[in-house]
């Protein structure tokens, strides 16, 4: 790979002079005269510093290891290979069943992961592994190598609304119940029995909000359960605004996706609340669809740890919110294939 | 002076202008651009054979460059005190570079989502390829392809509405 860019030149004016003001706009800015030699004090301390902090390490790590050679009886078994989905990608579940990556800039397919001929109702991707919810079946988890398992701790039977994934942690909701699965453990938060948990979105610090709604109708509200905690607490918005449709969680908050205008569901808009306080952080950007929505499960909306929002719908098609732009990702799901009616999930 | 302090002093002679440079177009404040390439430079030094292989350690310093301005660009964000700096500059006698007013420019380049900003800023200012760019961003080739696009032709209808 060559660092510098040493093709010909097949400029456009535009990139020319692009290039030009990018040189000219910086072309006064120089370092501090006391740069080096503040670089040099600073790595003085940090040697001495990190000295210190080698040998209580070296130290620490040395006890361990002796415990751990006492107390653990050696494992055999060959080491896991390592296995990721790919980033900048989002899952998809293609027409034929196959579930798949797909680059999250050009909306191609990048990688296959296996095929789930029952129906899949919700998709999540972790930092491993996908996870679909199919019918049936429970949820079931799939490496990028196809090995495929059932998720134990979510029953066969079970019908799953949403799922989220974070840090190796699965949140799934069903009914007035979500239940939280991390390894081999399994934790249940149930709700009152009038309600029902239309999405969650898990962060990854165990960080759980939910979009609740009344069985009864009434409009869907958001709650908080904060990781280890059994109890839910209701986020009181400040400004009024539309029920929320779809959640998940950014660096700076919580994404909210709601209808723009409360009795149409053509155009929805993106923005951020402190869970906290219910107060707003940003304005958001704002969606329009081609036709109305179906319920709020025809639509999706997913986060990545560089604060990139995928807004997917069951119609296949996929929008990228990056900073304040949007950009269509695709117009049915992925290029050059159909998919199956689950939003999307990055 | 020894071995790798000799190392580092010609790695900042050879780099820290470039990487100040495009610390500034990337996060639009001189000291703090200063902050972000000083710690990069420190850092450097927390492995010796990332120091003894030049590579690594320019792949290293860009990328923590890159890695720091966003997490500024966010805290920005989320403290609300987002200000355009280069655009609050007091124009100098000569801001005209081939036609493009640097003020004008500078304001287009920060309203440009992150993403294509960084990979602009990477492509058009450090004239990197797109393969190391993609590199250096973590992203694959095509995206960078994409994001300058985007970027390019964004900047340019930008240009145009203020020109």
């Amino acid at each position: 790979m060559t660092e510098l860019d040493t093709a010909a030149p097949r400029e456009n004016s535009d990139e020319r002079l692009l290039r030009e003001g990018l040189h000219t706009l910086v072309r006064d800015v120089e370092p501090s005269p006391t740069a080096l030699s503040r670089v040099l004090a600073k790595r003085r301390g940090r040697s001495g510093s990190r000295l210190v902090l080698g040998l209580t390490g070296v130290a620490a790590a040395a006890t361990a290891a002796l415990l751990l050679v006492l107390v653990l009886v050696p494992d055999r078994s060959p080491r896991p290979v390592p296995v990721g989905i790919a980033p900048d990608s989002y899952v998809v579940r293609l027409a034929d069943g196959t579930l798949a990556s797909a680059a999250l800039e050009t909306g191609e397919v990048l990688r296959e992961f296996g095929r789930v001929d029952a129906e899949v109702t919700a998709l999540a991707k972790g930092d491993e592994h996908v996870y679909a919810a199919v019918a049936g079946e429970g949820v079931l988890r799939v490496g990028p190598d196809g090995t495929t398992r059932r998720v134990r701790g979510v029953g066969r039977r079970a019908e799953v609304s949403a799922m989220s994934a974070a840090n190796g942690r699965l949140a799934v909701a069903g009914g007035n119940r979500v239940t939280l699965v991390s390894g081999n453990s399994t934790r249940r938060i149930t709700l009152d029995t009038g309600l029902v948990v239309r999405d969650l979105a898990l962060d990854r610090s165990g960080r759980l909000a939910l979009v609740v709604r009344d069985r009864d109708g009434g409009a869907p509200t958001l709650r908080l359960v904060p990781a280890g905690r059994a109890g839910s607490d209701r986020i009181r918005l400040f400004e009024p605004a539309c029920a929320p449709l779809r959640i998940a969680w950014s660096s700076t908050g919580l994404l909210v996706l709601r209808p723009r205008d409360c009795a149409a569901r053509d155009a929805v808009r993106l923005t951020t609340i402190d869970p906290r306080t219910g107060g707003r952080i940003g304005g958001g950007v704002g969606i329009r669809f081609e036709g109305p929505i179906g319920g709020a499960g025809d639509v999706r909306v997913s986060t990545d740890s560089a604060d990139r929002v995928l807004v997917s719908t069951a119609t296949g098609k996929t929008w990228l919110v990056d900073g304040g732009g949007v950009e269509l990702v695709a117009e049915h799901c992925v290029v050059g294939r159909n998919c199956t009616p689950v939003p999307a999930a990055m | 002076m020894d071995e790798l302090t000799a190392e580092l002093t010609d790695l900042y002679n050879e780099h820290y202008s470039q990487l100040l440079r495009m610390a500034v177009l990337l996060v639009d404040d001189r000291s703090a651009a200063e902050d972000i390439v000083q710690d990069a430079f420190v850092r450097v030094f927390d492995s010796r054979a990332r120091l003894r292989d030049r590579d690594r350690a320019l792949a290293f310093l860009r990328r923590s460059v890159l890695n720091k301005s966003r997490s500024l660009l966010r805290r920005r964000q989320v403290s609300r005190k987002y200000q355009h700096r280069l655009v609050q500059r007091e124009p100098g006698p000569d801001e005209s570079a081939h036609g493009v007013d640097r003020t004008v420019l500078a304001e287009a380049i920060a309203r440009l989502p992150p993403r294509q900003r960084e990979a602009i800023v990477l492509r058009y200012y450090a004239d990197f390829s797109e393969a190391y760019t993609a590199k250096i961003m973590k992203v694959t080739p095509g995206a960078v392809k994409a994001y300058c696009s985007r970027g390019v032709t964004r900047l340019s209808s930008l240009l145009r509405e203020r020109v």
